[in-house]
């Protein structure tokens, strides 16, 4: 990423007019001459000035074009430099609350933009990342100038990548993470009308037109030229006043989907319910380890922190006044999301809230195998926050202790990380659910052994009831 | 009319099912595709999209909730 090296993004290729690219640590796009042309329709008008002052556009200006050689089949026209965004992400990676907001921004620039006279030419996910809590629409080549008449070319894909994984989850009480970490084009009208085209979901809001009929014509004009049903359209008269309307009523219907988000055993962790702390430290237990972490935090400025397992993200908090930009991230959906939601309402733009599993992290999809990288090739952490989360990965994901220790060696980053002993409540409890003897390997001496071997450990503290260790350690080397 | 077509293969299936789930105003269009077909059906023969189109709209006007 560094240098003068030039490197076109292996995520970009799509649409021919435009590519991002990394030159000399920056994020540039090289436009073709058509792509020229649609930005300088947007970069003209008034909306684009509002929308990247709200926050919503990525920040962009016009550079010199000569430095994207090659980066186009054909003629660079103009090249684009962007605004870093901290850390990038992909929607198998967020939370309901973040696809639900990430597709009312979507509409939204879909619904400014008609009233500007400009068009969005795609409507994915992919093109929306995050500031903290902050949706932000990073592909400013989807922009073009509106063609009165012709009907949006996103809709299909909308549906695929923002409606359907949103009825996923709303109205089936599945998660749609895994399925769009299947398939980075998302859930087909096909596919929908086979989840929801039965039963009681037959009824459901949206479902009649945006999955069944949808799925039902596009079976029926599987053989025709989309050239001629777009002449069709226009000469019925179709106009965009009916994207418009269709946009209204989906931002309607996304903005009233909710799902079975009750309490589970996360949600839950660490507040205070009916008088009794539901998590296993005593409040003696919670000031060293508070103390300790913001200790370890400010030793130096950070600038990116990766707090593993965190939970309610208290210790995200603790590590935020020392660091550029902190990545939350929690297995349990409901307390990612619920994380999520806290963070958007205080208007927090540097804590990335994520929902994944450390055992089970994104793989590198799509194109190559290159489209969208694995979430081991976007962390570089200079802090790493293990808290109450070693005993999960090595007793609950199976993974032998000491190959634990030496992978989070491998991010060369310096670390806060928590030991619960043996005689930890949670860990025995863990343990009870396995067979006797299959996890000897976990233990305090083990563990200290590897963890020296791997690090340099700066500062060690027991937690009052004794269960608990607390490290700070630098990378070896 | 411009048939400039997008990057993005926007369906043609996926193009009428964005007007038919535009409501009201919505439906004068679909009508006029409909009579387009039924005319074509007389004119020349052309008996592929016409059911198709004529069982969608009547669909539509039976949809429970979305409209």
């Amino acid at each position: 990423m560094s240098g003068s090296a030039v490197e076109a993004e292996p995520g970009s290729f799509r649409d021919p007019d435009g590519r991002v690219f990394v030159a000399d640590g920056k994020v540039r796009r090289a436009l073709s001459p058509r792509g020229a042309s649609d930005w300088r329709a947007l970069s003209e008008s008034a909306l684009f000035d509002e929308l990247v002052s709200e926050g919503s556009l990525v920040a962009t200006t016009e550079v010199d074009s000569s430095g994207a050689p090659g980066i186009l089949v054909g003629e660079v026209a103009a090249v684009l430099e962007h605004e870093r965004i901290p850390f990038i992400s992909w929607p198998y990676e967020w939370t309901f609350g973040m696809l639900q907001d990430a597709a009312l921004l979507q509409l939204s620039l879909i619904e400014r933009a008609i009233a500007a006279g400009l068009m969005l030419k795609d409507a994915t996910p992919y093109n929306v990342q995050w500031r903290g809590a902050q949706p932000v629409f990073v592909d400013v080549g989807s922009f073009e100038p509106l063609r009165e008449g012709e009907p949006w070319a996103g809709y299909r894909q909308f549906c695929m990548l923002y409606l359907y994984p949103l009825m996923l989850q709303a109205y089936k009480n599945v998660p749609f993470q895994p399925w769009l970490r299947g398939s980075v084009d998302g859930i087909t009208p096909a596919e929908a009308a086979g989840i929801f085209g039965s039963g009681k979901d037959k009824r459901r809001k949206g479902v009649f037109g945006h999955v069944r009929m949808h799925n039902r014509l596009e079976q029926r004009y599987s053989e025709t030229k989309g050239r001629e049903v777009q002449k069709d359209l226009g000469s019925a008269g179709f106009s965009t006043e009916l994207i418009t309307n269709n946009v209204r009523k989906l931002q309607k219907l996304v903005r009233g989907f909710t799902y079975e988000g009750g309490t589970t055993q996360w949600t839950e962790y660490g507040t205070v319910s009916s008088g009794q702390t539901v998590n296993t430290y005593t409040d003696a237990d919670r000031e060293v380890k508070d103390s300790f972490v913001s200790r370890a935090a400010a030793r130096r400025h950070r600038s990116l922190v990766w707090d593993i397992g965190a939970n309610d993200a208290r210790y995200s908090r603790l590590a935020l006044p020392h660091a550029d930009y902190v990545v939350a991230v929690d297995a349990d959906l409901q307390t990612a999301d619920r994380v999520y939601q806290e963070m958007k309402g205080e208007g927090q733009e540097r804590i990335l809230t994520l929902t994944g599993n450390v055992t089970d992290p994104s793989p590198s999809l799509g194109w190559r195998n290159l489209e969208r990288s694995s979430f081991a090739e976007r962390m570089d952490p200079d802090l790493i926050l293990a808290l109450a989360v070693v005993h999960h990965i090595s007793i609950a994901g199976n993974v032998p202790l000491a190959e634990v220790v030496r992978w989070l060696a491998g991010f060369d980053s310096s670390m806060v990380i928590e030991f619960p002993t043996r005689e930890d409540p949670m860990v025995k409890s863990l343990i009870a659910a396995k067979r006797e003897g299959i996890h000897d390997d976990y233990d305090l001496p083990a563990f200290e052994s590897v963890l020296e071997e791997c690090f340099t450990v700066t500062e060690r503290e027991e937690t009052p009831s004794g269960t608990r260790i607390l490290y700070e350690v630098e990378p070896r080397g | 009319m411009q048939t400039l077509l997008a990057y993005l293969d926007a369906g043609s299936g996926s193009m009428i099912a964005q007007i038919l789930v535009g409501g009201f105003a919505a439906a004068g269009v679909a009508i006029k595709m409909y009579w387009k077909k039924i005319k074509n059906f007389f004119g020349r023969g052309d008996d592929e999209a016409a059911p198709a189109t004529a069982k969608v709209t009547e669909a539509s006007a039976d949809e429970p909730k979305n409209s």
